[in-house]
């Protein structure tokens, strides 16, 4: 998890990563982004990112 | 004796935490090493006499300071412990992650690379293995060895090779730390599985390092790759009674030197314009990731490793030239790692040289 001077006055931000399908059908983790909070909860329910403190679909207890 | 390699043949290590002092290479986060050759060199400088007056021969023979060298070679293989090696050549290893899929044993540890691998942030090894493999209780022991060195390589639809080089202080031939049970009753880190460049989901990907994030419109082919990381290390001696002819910890000195390079297909300067990018000095970051079978239900064993700068080695480009009519014209694409300032698209966090991540099944750290 990351933070900035602009997150400080916006909304925090942290750093996921996609999960995403390989060509063999197989599910793994392809690039690191950088998300606001909320897209990145939004994104994990969606199973499209992982947080590194939890499993691919759970939401990190202390980000809620 | 015929010295052949056996099963009875092991090679173990365990994480110091002062050099010079052994540690029984046994129990937790000991490991059993697969090596395909280690090799031993070095030994005490000579000091002959110096006086006039005996005929040339020599009357008297000291021994100077005991440099140790060590080599170790394996083959890249998913879930093994040489990954422990690698990050103390890197030198910053985070936690492992918490599970990738909830309950199924799949975990991910990030390697970087740290400005320093010396005092505080030393990560060094007891590294011992058996001899005389039919008498048995007979081992060579390195109480303190550090590693500076480690290359990987790789053919398309071949095993890899990682080799490591190292210093070690001293060669202990009898009153071990480690036991000779100690060894033999090491496991091996299962399962054991030998990583092949040439996967469904295999790639090397790579752009402008100011590009964007890297995705499989960046798909690279090549035949073989080459990364190596060397930073050197300078041994130190001084006045200690006993112990003056071996090495204090070994000290970084000078710059870290990471060079990788990918051989091309072909000359297609739709897919990579290397020459165009040698000539321009462009910076490009890349993406080399392999993968094995599943754990469990939850992702595959793999080996990603990102390299966020890549300046193009300054020499002529090897391979553009035309050797004869019977050769194809395969292009050398190297280039040195570079630190950046900010982390490129993509690789959030990433800035030196080189980051390695792996998948794997162990839930810990692997220098813990």
């Amino acid at each position: 998890m990351s933070s900035s001077d602009e997150a400080q006055i916006g909304e925090e931000l942290v750093v996921v990563v996609e999960v995403v399908e390989r060509p063999d059908g197989s599910v793994g983790l392809g690039n690191s982004l950088e998300l606001t909070m909320s897209e990145a909860i939004e994104a994990i329910k969606a199973g499209k990112v992982r947080a590194e403190t939890a499993p691919i679909g759970v939401v990190p207890a202390d980000w809620e | 004796m015929a010295g052949q390699t056996t099963n009875d043949t092991i090679v173990g290590f365990k994480k110091i935490s002062t050099w010079g002092t052994a540690v029984a290479v046994t129990s937790t986060n000991a490991f059993k090493l697969k090596v395909s050759q280690l090799s031993l060199s070095g030994g005490f400088g000579v000091i002959n006499t110096r006086d006039t007056g005996f005929g040339k021969k020599i009357e008297d023979v000291a021994r100077g300071v005991f440099t140790g060298n060590i080599t170790v070679s394996m083959d890249l293989s998913y879930n093994q412990p040489w990954t422990a090696l690698f990050a103390s050549v890197m030198g910053t290893e985070g936690n492992a992650s918490s599970e990738i899929t909830a309950s199924q044993g799949d975990y991910s540890h990030t390697i970087d690379l740290s400005d320093s691998i010396s005092n505080s942030s030393m990560i060094a090894w007891t590294l011992a293995f058996t001899t005389e493999e039919s008498v048995g209780a007979k081992l060579i022991e390195l109480p303190s060895v550090k590693f500076f060195s480690a290359s990987i390589s790789q053919d398309v639809n071949a095993q890899g090779t990682v080799t490591f080089q190292g210093f070690f202080d001293k060669v202990v031939t009898s009153g071990w730390t480690t036991s000779y049970a100690n060894l033999t009753g090491l496991s091996g880190t299962t399962p054991y599985e030998i990583a092949i460049l040439g996967g469904t989901n295999h790639y090397l990907r790579m752009n402008a390092s100011s590009g964007g994030s890297l995705s499989g419109s960046n798909d690279i082919p090549i035949q073989n790759y080459t990364i190596t990381l060397n930073r050197p290390l300078s041994t130190r001696y001084a006045l200690r009674a006993a112990n003056s002819s071996y090495t204090y910890e070994p000290l970084d000195l000078g710059l870290i030197d990471g060079q990788v390079s990918f051989r091309l297909l072909e000359i297609n300067a739709s897919t990579l314009d290397h020459l165009a990018n040698w000539s321009a000095a462009t910076d490009q970051k890349a993406e080399l990731f392999i993968d094995g079978t599943q754990i469990g239900s939850g992702v595959n064993r793999s080996i990603k490793i990102q390299l966020p700068a890549l300046e193009p080695s300054p020499g002529l480009p090897a391979g553009y030239d035309i050797p004869n009519n019977n050769s194809f014209q395969n292009p050398i694409a190297a280039f040195t790692m570079k630190k950046r300032s900010a982390a490129p698209t993509g690789m959030s966090g990433v800035t030196d040289y080189i980051r390695a991540i792996f998948i794997d099944q162990r839930s810990t750290k692997w220098t813990a």
